[in-house]
């Protein structure tokens, strides 16, 4: 019997030997179906491109994939090899970074990610803030201009650079002499816009600021602000700069007033009187006169007061109109609190901002915003993951030879136990 | 509809604000006289100590007496002129080295540092008439009652060119106080108030 068990071990070991041998002579390196997690793709891309590329290679994608990587698959799959991966724990991230149309500076940055998860964002000097992703992602927004940031979350990485730098022209303030055109060209001039302004001011004339033109030209001013329809000259000047792609800022009073009605923002709705004295213990803009706005179809309420549409916005060919319903918004600078200064120059800088018309400049940039998306775009859809192949690879030739080893160890043990040569 | 400029006086605990009261009248009647400004009929008095103050984005201050302002006012005022009012004061005494004139000047220069000499051609005098020689005589300045001393410059708290807080020793108040056409009709210079138009259009505008 233990003879039988020295010999059966003695064969195990001779065919385990044999499959070795077999088994070399079958999976040459680089060659066959190739399975490898993104921790060790590198050092595998590099040994496929420079030794021998495998027929089929599948990555299982369980955290980031550098632009790099992607790009050196996408080489591999065009050089014949078939490429796929599978990653269900893959993130979809995405980040988009845009300058924000204000002399002040500021940055837009848009994150699309799956709700409830924490989102980083970063740029090369380190954390700039963090936030757990809502519904539809994320927005931040910086005051200082980025070039670029990075979005992390778990393993995943996406980053955006600027793709333009913008430059502005000129804002032309229109309306009549009084404490709201003063105190909004005000603003703006302190938030970086150069303004010229044309304001009604007695019947011999108007006050002017700069020279402006009769006829209103995008490529003179970025936007133009309508507080008051008494020194507008010709509505269908104005209606013809935002259809060339103007942006438009225009009070309810002032569109009504002026015929305006073809931009079709919106018509005046209810008309709410200012609360006197100003209530600075609530939002400011409650305190405010209110023409309310009843927005057309395809207009977009921007704000809203309690039930009704303060400020509406809506594309008119090239141009954008945004409609105030607010009345004497000065009242918010002077009377709205230690902040309020600070808090109408940034509402008006705002709208401006949502409407004006910039010039952009193409900046060189690379970044990798959406990753998932890149990888489907390159490799294509993700694949389940070959269930035979996951066996495949180190686990059979480790346990053979500890099968190879115990047979060995086992026949010559035995062998000395009895005394054999 | 929006609100209308309002002329407000500033109600101060020391001295004599009410000293010339019939000034806005007059100034709100010049007003519509050569503009098409909305305009609230009646002025308004106003305690710079108050909150109501910030709804008054125009404010004038006149006196005879020797003025020193509350802690409170003064911080009220100095908040005022951070968001954008506009302070106009007018000594009423016309004299150098008053009592108004020096007290006023040192809470001034206290509040918003040092006072300096408006140039006479500033925008303020181009506001609507034109001014070239800078502020016009009063008719004390051209012997009505006073003392032939002409004040040939305003002085102002500056942020660059932009005035924030004007101050005249020109007696305006007492030029304004009287019923203007009256007042045109027996003296040789121009109608006095069209400064007043100068300088609301100015604070309207700056």
């Amino acid at each position: 019997m233990r003879v039988w068990l020295e010999r059966g071990a003695h064969l195990l070991g001779i065919a385990i030997i044999a499959w070795f041998l077999v088994d070399s002579l079958r999976a040459r390196p680089g060659t066959g179906l190739q399975v490898v997690e993104v921790e060790g793709l590198v050092a595998e891309l590099r040994r496929w491109s420079t030794v021998a590329a495998p027929e089929e290679v599948h990555v299982t994608v369980d955290r980031a994939v550098s632009p790099v990587q992607r790009e050196w698959l996408a080489a591999l799959a065009a050089a014949g090899t078939r490429v796929r991966w599978d990653g269900d724990s893959v993130l979809p991230l995405a980040v988009a970074l845009d300058p924000v149309p204000d002399p002040d500076g500021g940055t837009r940055i848009r994150v699309a990610a799956p709700p409830g998860r924490t989102l980083v964002l970063e740029d090369d000097a380190g954390a700039i803030d963090s936030v757990v992703s809502g519904g539809t992602g994320a927005r931040f927004s910086t005051r200082s201009p980025l070039r670029g940031v990075r979005v992390r979350s778990g393993g995943f990485v996406a980053e955006s650079a600027l793709r333009d730098s913008i430059s502005f022209r000129r804002l032309l303030v229109i309306g009549k002499v009084g404490w709201e055109s003063g105190m909004v060209t005000g603003a703006l001039e302190e938030r970086g816009w150069q303004v010229d302004a044309r304001l009604a001011l007695s019947p011999h004339g108007d006050v002017v600021q700069g020279a402006p033109p009769e006829e209103l030209d995008p490529a003179r001013y970025s936007a133009v602000v309508v507080l008051d329809s008494a020194a507008l000259v010709g509505p269908a000047r104005l209606v013809r700069y935002v259809r060339d792609g103007g942006g438009l800022v225009i009070t309810t009073r002032a569109a009504s007033a002026a015929g305006l009605a073809r931009l079709r923002v919106g018509r005046p709705g209810r008309v709410v009187p200012p609360v006197e004295p100003f209530d600075t213990s609530a939002d400011p803009r409650g305190s405010l006169g209110l023409t309310a706005i009843v927005p057309a179809e395809d207009a977009v309420p921007l704000e809203l007061r309690d039930d009704l549409v303060a400020v509406a916005a809506r594309r008119v060919d090239r141009g954008r109109v945004v409609l105030v319903g607010y009345d004497d918004t000065w009242r918010w600078r002077m009377a709205g609190g230690a902040n309020g200064v600070e808090e109408h120059r940034a509402w008006w800088a705002g709208l401006v901002a949502s409407v004006a018309r910039v010039e952009h400049t193409p900046l060189p940039a690379v970044a990798d915003e959406a990753p998932l998306a890149a990888i489907v775009q390159l490799l294509g859809p993700p694949s389940a993951r070959p269930a035979d192949i996951a066996t495949a690879g180190a686990f059979p030739r480790g346990w053979a030879f500890a099968a190879l080893a115990a047979a060995l160890l086992l026949q010559w043990l035995s062998r000395r136990l009895r005394g054999a040569p | 509809m929006s609100k209308p400029f309002t002329f407000a006086t500033g109600i101060y605990a020391s001295g004599d604000w009410e000293s010339a009261s019939l000034v806005p009248q007059n100034v709100i009647d010049v007003l519509a006289k050569y503009t098409s400004l909305e305009l609230n009929p009646e002025g308004v008095n106003v305690r710079i100590d108050s909150p109501e103050l910030f709804e008054y984005p125009f404010l004038f201050i006149t006196g005879h007496l020797p003025v020193f302002f509350t802690p409170r006012e003064r911080a009220n005022l100095k908040e005022y002129v951070r968001r954008g009012g506009f302070l106009f004061v007018d000594d009423h005494n016309h004299d150098i080295d008053g009592v108004f004139h020096k007290t006023m000047t040192a809470e001034l220069e206290r509040m918003f540092g040092k006072l300096k000499k408006i140039p006479n051609d500033h925008r303020l005098y181009r506001a609507f008439f034109e001014f070239p020689d800078g502020p016009p005589t009063t008719s004390h300045e051209l012997n009505g009652w006073g003392d032939n001393l002409v004040h040939d410059y305003l002085m102002g708290i500056m942020d660059g060119d932009r005035i924030d807080v004007l101050y005249s020793n020109k007696d305006y108040s007492s030029e304004w106080h009287v019923k203007l056409t009256e007042n045109r009709d027996r003296r040789e210079v121009d109608d006095p108030a069209k400064i007043a138009v100068n300088i609301v259009v100015y604070a309207l505008t700056r």
